[in-house]
């Protein structure tokens, strides 16, 4: 009886819920190979280091594949020009309960342009196909990625975005940026071997916080570090970005306000 | 009298209104079972020679009677609200207790030490006992400052009783109102009496007004005596203190309000075994809710709310036996309390910045005393006392321990400590008037709230923001404490003298490395140990009275304290004298005093303290007495600081001057 139970129940819910917490962006078919494609996120889409999960299944059966080889290329129209942003796809062919985690850093809004291409080859039937995921990227409040002109390079772009704290409190937060460097409108590649430093003040009152942690590389143009606030209020997270002795950028920074 | 003189003397009392003694109705039933005469201890007495002569006191402040007390200074910030400073130490290193009850101070900085929550016209008396030997109240240094209330008196023959009166002052334009009244039947009495206090500005010597020195509070205190037979004494007390708009010149904020809520029951048995003199026990529970307000100040950067609460309850329970020459005292006792601080500060259009100065800090004690008083025979005894005290320190919030984890301090687990004291104390009649007594003991404290989880406290004396160290030692002391005491008939003398060596002795050390928060800071110290400092010092007070009706005496006080490494600790007073002619009658007295002090040029620069020059006052005071058969009028007036010289003392905060001249007058009826 019971097994019966189960199995009804199986077959009525058969969504598992590793989606909790997740918003869903959009959902599509690709042009071939018979999938569907679920994009979530962990909220609605700003400028910034934005967090990623495709879900794949089979289109006739809804059975999630978990599965797959997948690729994202995120990309921006604008009138005159296009270009690409940085982006990390799925570290692994298998689904991390039934996602695919990849991320893109948003360097600018747009309400139109911004879309997402995602290439799917699932190895459970063997169907490949892509489907592209207009998107819109709205401004966060505060400023989220920074696009900056390296001191020691005009000619290229550095390209700031902050992931964490996303809930900061008053203590010791884990500190976590990217860095990508503008190769060619289409190639944004991690940089992996410079100085960050960082230096949190309060602006209206002119003090820092002690024993902060400079992050370091830990992979693909992330640095992890430690962050410390003694207050709730508006703190500014100040950044000296170096290449060795070179200083990259020492003027940008990122707001952060703890209730 | 003489056993009296005999309990240890390093125990000092201060009895300024003894209406209302508990002990004359207790005394009744002791008079088969021949008890002293009163609960007193040490040098006070219960004969009440003229009251009138106390009548004043009445209108001082809490701290004001104190300070006739040669050992103890006063720290002043403000107005009102003294820190009471003994033997060289504040209120960290003191046990302050209203009726053997724990009580904290709200204020992180130390606006409202005990002494303001409790007032004149509710004490009948102060006792004071230096170092380990006031290990009764709790562990400390410095010792003990025990407030002891009225109470309601149980006295058939009066069924009625009380006082009214209200007082005048010019300097601060300050206005006291008083009332006490008594209402008994055989078993039962109750009390109930209030204070009022409105003053504004004072005005220093020259005449310059000084701002943020207005205060305004008032009192109300009610108790219940019940003696359901002849042995047994139950009470209930409760005291509510309410200050409002109290200035703090040497601070950069004022208070709001500073509200205490004090309850307290007790109960007395009187066994008729000989040798089970008296049992008690006491259960209290008591709240302080203090908010400090910069909004009356000019120039703010930055409004700031800072309030502060603290929540405590406890017991003790203590006998007192006698076998043979032994008398002794065993008291149990614990509390719990909490203190909570907190700091919001309100930019323009930002969110609003908040921490947690204390970061609701519990603490657990118990605590075991003994002492036991040998009295060999009618000229000699020895007093041991000892105290062993446990105390648990935990942060409950945590975003206390968040926040002192910035610090690299893990404050997620308790804090435990034991703390040791130990005192034997020799007193001897020599003969001829003299007596001598002699204590030696070892003592322990805790560190305070503060030394151990303050969150960026600034210090406005040497404008550092304080950071506590959880870890920080506990402060141990040894001491020593010796006295002469010359009675004779015209001619009285007495000099003490004591030595504290203190190890690990605790002191916020600047730290270079961290940033200051409050805007203006210095920097930022931490509590640390000093490897020793010692404070020692001593007071000789002298009396003569070549006529009946003249005395004269002079009371003179030093104190000495360096750090290890010879530098001057911070807020030591320096060689202070009042001088005092006094022509007594029985319907009143005169007496010019003359208070000096010398220039204090020991200081400490880590701590800013800056060099204070030497002063004299001089005060001129009188009382006048009407008697209307039983009930009395009693006139007390004079004018203090007569030649309105402008001084500070050394422990003065932020180099605000005192009250200059200042004319005052008071008037009660009692009945």
């Amino acid at each position: 009886m019971s097994a019966i139970f189960t199995g009804c129940k199986k077959d009525k819910d058969p969504e598992p819920n590793n989606t909790d917490g997740l918003i869903l962006i959009a959902t599509g078919y690709t042009d071939a190979g018979g999938i569907k494609v679920n994009l979530y996120s962990t909220d609605s889409l700003y400028s910034r280091y934005t967090p990623f999960f495709i879900e794949v299944r089979d289109s006739a059966t809804n059975t999630v594949i978990e599965d797959g080889h997948i690729e994202i290329m995120p990309m921006m129209v604008m009138t005159t020009m296009m270009h690409s942003a940085p982006f990390e796809n799925p570290s692994s062919s298998d689904a991390v309960d039934g996602l695919f985690p990849c991320a893109v850093v948003f360097q600018m809004p747009g309400e139109m342009g911004w879309s997402l291409m995602v290439h799917v080859h699932e190895h459970v039937n063997g169907g490949e196909g892509e489907v592209t995921f207009p998107l819109v990227v709205k401004n966060p409040e505060p400023t989220r990625t920074k696009v900056v002109i390296p001191v020691n390079d005009p000619m290229s772009r550095l390209i700031i975005s902050y992931v964490e704290p996303l809930d900061a409190k008053v203590g010791v937060n884990d500190f976590e940026v990217t860095l990508h460097s503008r190769e060619t409108m289409m190639s944004f590649p991690g940089i992996e071997n410079y100085t960050v430093e960082i230096a949190p003040e309060m602006p209206s009152m002119g003090h820092g916080s002690p024993n902060n942690l400079n992050p370091i590389h830990v992979g693909n143009g992330h640095y992890k570090g430690q962050v410390n606030f003694t207050m709730t209020g508006v703190w500014r997270i100040n950044l000296n970005i170096m290449d060795g002795s070179t200083v990259v950028d020492s003027s940008s920074y990122f707001e952060v306000t703890l209730q | 009298m003489i056993s009296v003189a005999a309990i240890a003397q390093e125990q000092d009392s201060i009895l300024f209104f003894n209406k209302g003694n508990i002990a004359e109705t207790v005394f009744g039933v002791e008079e088969i079972l021949v008890r002293p005469i009163c609960d007193c201890v040490g040098e006070c007495s219960c004969a009440a020679t003229a009251e009138g002569n106390y009548s004043e006191n009445r209108f001082s402040c809490t701290d004001a009677i104190l300070a006739k007390n040669g050992r103890i200074e006063l720290m002043k910030r403000g107005g009102f609200a003294f820190e009471p400073v003994l033997n060289g130490m504040a209120s960290d290193r003191l046990n302050l207790t209203i009726d053997g009850m724990k009580i904290f101070g709200a204020c992180t900085d130390k606006m409202d030490p005990v002494t303001s929550y409790v007032e004149p016209n509710n004490m009948k008396s102060v006792s004071v006992q230096h170092g380990s030997s006031g290990s009764m109240f709790g562990s400390s240094l410095g010792g003990s400052i025990n407030m002891e209330t009225n109470g309601a008196t149980i006295n058939a023959n009066k069924p009625i009783s009380g006082e009214v009166g209200v007082g005048f002052q010019s300097a601060a334009l300050g206005a006291n109102a008083l009332f006490s009244l008594n209402y008994s039947r055989a078993r039962w009495a109750v009390r109930a009496n209030g204070v009022y206090r409105k003053f504004q500005n004072y005005r220093s010597g020259g005449g310059a007004e000084v701002q943020f020195t207005q205060f305004e509070k008032w009192n109300g205190a009610i108790s219940a005596k019940y003696m359901p037979t002849d042995r047994d004494v139950f009470r209930f007390d409760f005291i509510m203190d309410e200050g409002y708009n109290i200035g703090y010149a040497a601070l950069p904020m004022d208070v709001l309000f500073a509200k205490a809520k004090i309850y307290g029951l007790t109960y007395q048995h009187y066994p008729s075994q000989l040798w089970f003199e008296k049992f008690e026990t006491k259960v209290y529970a008591n709240t302080v809710n203090h908010s400090m307000d910069d909004t009356k100040r000019p120039n703010v950067v930055m409004h700031m709310d800072m309030p502060g609460w603290t929540k405590t309850f406890g017991g003790y329970a203590d006998g007192r036996l006698k076998f043979g020459k032994h008398k002794i005292t065993v008291r149990l006792d614990g509390y719990h309390t909490n203190a909570r601080a907190e700091m919001t500060m309100y930019p323009n259009n930002e969110a609003p910045m908040f921490m947690l100065t204390w970061p609701d800090v519990d603490k657990l004690d118990f605590g075991l005393y003994v002492r036991d008083d040998i009295q060999f025979n009618i000229k000699r005894s020895l007093s041991f006392s000892g105290r062993l005290e446990y105390l648990n320190t935990s942060v409950i919030d945590e975003f206390g321990v968040q926040q002192a984890a910035v610090f690299n301090q893990d404050v997620s687990n308790a804090d435990h400590r034991l703390l040791k004291t130990a005192s034997v104390s020799y007193t001897e009649i020599l003969g001829n008037g003299f007596s001598g007594w002699l204590t030696a003991g070892y003592a322990e404290r805790s560190p305070s709230v503060t030394e151990q989880y303050a969150f960026y406290i600034f210090n406005a004396y040497d404008g550092y923001d304080y950071i506590g160290y959880q870890n920080v030692k506990t402060e141990k002391a040894v001491q020593g404490d010796l006295g002469l005491k010359y009675d004779g008939k015209r001619f009285q003398a007495r000099a003490t003298g004591f030595y504290y060596h203190i190890y690990d002795y605790i002191l916020g050390a600047m730290d270079s490395t961290l940033d200051a928060m409050t805007i203006g800071a210095r920097g930022v110290k931490v509590s640390r140990n000093l490897e020793s400092a010692y404070m020692t010092g001593g007071n000789l007070e002298l009396s003569y009275s070549p006529l009946k009706i003249l005395t004269l005496s002079n009371n003179s006080s030093y104190t000495y304290g360096n750090t290890f490494e010879g530098d001057p600790l911070p807020l030591v007073p320096p060689f202070k004298n009042v001088s005092a002619i006094k022509w007594s009658h029985k319907k009143g007295f005169v007496q010019l005093e003359c208070e000096s002090a010398a220039n204090q040029s020991r200081t400490n620069p880590e701590f800013g303290e800056m060099k204070t020059l030497a002063y004299g006052i001089m005060n001129l005071r009188a009382s006048y007495f009407f008697n209307f058969g039983k009930k009395q009028l009693t006139l007390n007036g004079g004018v203090e600081n007569l030649l309105d010289n402008r001084y500070r003392t050394h422990l003065d905060w932020g180099g605000i001057p005192r009250s200059g001249i200042n004319g005052y007058l008071n008037v009660s009826f009692t009945f």
